[in-house]
């Protein structure tokens, strides 16, 4: 009777052993997600100076200024990631308050380096009628004005900043005309 | 109690917007710890090699038999790692030296946020190619999330959701000195999809709405909208795929996520028509956090009908480096990472990399403290600004301060600023 009971008390601490065994055995699930393997030489974030103007490129600005083609490529082909173009329909002529608004904020997130959320505020702006938000919707993808802004990383857009600009020189901004020729330049 | 266990354990008490669960179930799967520093072991007991953590707190222990030489290595309190934190046990042991050990660096991401992890891969593949070996860790990114994390010793930095750090007091209390931000990243529209007779969001209102996963972006993002916006709804905890099911057969009122660019769920659902993108409309009052997107048909053909827009806001995210308060050993190490990271941004910005990446400026300001040696090298790296720059920044801060922030007069003002700034002659 005695081993009987020593057999039935050695049987529950077995189990009571493994049972806390178990319950605190280390989790350790792998949950790694795989990181992809790059192949590309290590590059530097280079900042770009502003391009010197030459005898050749000045002609080629005064030209530009004379006559301002439109740009073929269509901004929109690029990733929108959310946001639309403004539509070309819109009277730029007595932007809204809310417009105006948008502007201005989109105006305080460039100054700050939110160059994402400018682009965000300066579209609502110019879908709203506001002319000088797509000019400086042209600055926010414009690849000299991100340079002097300071921006490290971005690279802009010089397709898309010809079309802001070319599209705002349409509601009537002359300064946008001068934009655009300066990026015919640079190229 | 450690500092890092103090963290979360103050982080635990503080949920987002009151709408998280108290408890943090979801901590990081991915438990491998990435430095010495660690709780105080009970006597006779020595931290294990993996910390195994339950409801916050570690609960497992070995023996000091198994590694005698390694509780040799507990040194002097690290009282540098005190700041921020109110609540902290002095007597705690935490090794002097605390830096990515070799085993690499930990980033923190959000596994049911498909954009973050993709950002995540993208960010470890380009440190291992500039020489920083790491691994992503997959986990919530709540304030409790982010405090389980700390206490596991599981990360070293994280893909986190902004809005839900900044909106919320309490998170901010615990996380504004002790996870400076590196680098602000894009936001991503936060879409609230319902019936088509839901036409308004206030609607949602006492009903139960699907938030995604506890303690993932989603949820911490919806909270911190919702809150912004005044509408109390049920929150429903599960996965995307889960509620848009629920929500079809008409067991939840709407669906939030943030990951809709990420996430092939969404991008199926609601070809019967009988859903819609709910408008959020941005207002002032969501300028610090948020900013306007305009989602199309082009975006959602299921959802938004082929003439109209759906206005929403993109929630901010952010590279953040974890218990890195200012002049801590954590922070010295976080600087390393962040300079591989910089140096080495432009790996980021090729075809198989994550588009948003091209949307970055390293350079854009955040309204959260940013990791000193980040700023250091913004500013090293970037020209010099002239008086016309400083003169449009400056008359931006001013229209920013304002109540309100920046109004319509404002416009025309800042616009001048711009011109005479940018001129004409680039």
């Amino acid at each position: 009777m005695p081993i009987l009971l020593k057999s039935v008390a050695g049987l529950f601490a077995g189990v009571a052993v493994g049972a806390l065994s178990l319950a605190y055995w280390p989790q350790t699930q792998p949950a790694i997600v795989a990181a992809r393997p790059v192949v590309e030489q290590p590059q530097g974030v280079v900042q770009s100076a502003p391009p010197a103007l030459e005898k050749s490129a000045l002609d080629k600005l005064a030209l530009a200024l004379r006559d301002i083609q439109p740009n073929a490529e269509s901004a929109a082909s690029g990733p929108t990631r959310g946001l639309t173009l403004s539509p070309t329909n819109v009277d730029f002529n007595a932007p809204s308050e809310d417009a105006r608004r948008f502007r201005a904020q989109g105006l305080v997130a460039l100054a700050g380096g939110d160059v994402a959320a400018a682009r965000a505020f300066l579209e609502r702006a110019a879908d709203a009628g506001d002319a000088r938000a797509l000019l400086v919707l042209g600055d926010a993808y414009d690849p000299a004005t991100l340079t002097r802004l300071g921006a490290v990383g971005l690279k802009g857009d010089s397709s898309r900043a010809r079309d802001y600009y070319k599209r705002a020189s349409d509601a009537g901004l002359a300064a946008a005309r001068q934009r655009i020729a300066a990026i015919e330049v640079s190229q | 109690m450690t500092v890092a266990a103090t963290t979360a354990a103050v982080a635990q008490t503080a949920p987002v917007n009151g709408a998280e669960p108290a408890a943090m179930p979801g901590a990081p799967v991915e438990i491998k710890p990435t430095r010495s520093a660690g709780p105080k072991a009970p006597a006779g007991m020595v931290r294990y090699g993996h910390p195994v953590v339950r409801d916050g707190k570690v609960i497992l222990w070995h023996g000091a038999w198994r590694d005698r030489l390694k509780s040799k290595d507990s040194g002097q309190i690290d009282k540098s790692q005190a700041s921020g934190a109110k609540v902290l046990d002095q007597s705690a042991a935490v090794p002097a030296s605390i830096k990515p050990s070799s085993n690499g660096f930990a980033l923190l991401a959000d596994p049911n946020d498909g954009c973050a992890s993709r950002l995540a891969s993208d960010f470890v593949a380009a440190m291992q190619a500039g020489g920083s070996e790491g691994k992503v860790v997959a986990g919530g990114v709540s304030a409790a999330a982010l405090g389980a994390a700390v206490n596991a010793d599981s990360a070293d930095l994280a893909i986190a959701p902004l809005d839900a750090l900044v909106a919320d007091p309490q998170a901010s209390a615990v996380w504004r000195e002790r996870a400076p931000y590196i680098a602000k990243l894009s936001g991503e529209p936060i879409e609230i999809v319902a019936a088509r007779d839901v036409a308004d969001l206030r609607q949602l209102a006492g009903r139960e709405v699907g938030f995604g996963v506890a303690n993932s972006a989603d949820a911490v993002s919806a909270a911190a909208l919702f809150n912004a916006l005044g509408v109390a709804p049920r929150p429903a905890y599960e996965p995307l795929a889960d509620a848009l099911n629920d929500l079809a057969a008409g067991r939840l009122a709407a669906v939030v996520t943030v990951d809709g660019r990420c996430a092939p769920p969404l991008a199926q659902f609601g070809a019967d028509k009988r859903f819609h993108e709910l408008a959020v409309h941005w207002t002032p009052a969501m300028r610090s956090i948020y900013a306007p997107v305009r989602l199309t048909a082009k975006d959602r053909p299921n959802l938004i009908d082929a003439t109209e827009g759906v206005d929403t806001v993109a929630a901010p995210r952010a590279l953040i480096a974890l218990d890195a308060a200012p002049g801590s050993p954590r922070a010295e190490a976080a600087a390393a990472l962040t300079k591989t990271f910089f140096q080495g941004f432009d790996r980021l910005l090729v075809p198989d990399k994550d588009g948003a990446w091209r949307d970055v400026n390293l350079a854009a300001e955040a309204p959260w403290p940013r990791l000193r040696a980040a700023q250091e090298w913004i500013d090293a790296a970037r020209p010099a600004s002239d008086a016309s720059l400083q003169s449009f920044r400056a008359a931006a801060r001013g229209a920013d301060s304002a109540d309100g922030g920046p109004a319509a007069q404002d416009s025309d003002r800042l616009y001048d600023s711009l011109m005479q700034w940018r001129g004409t002659d680039q």
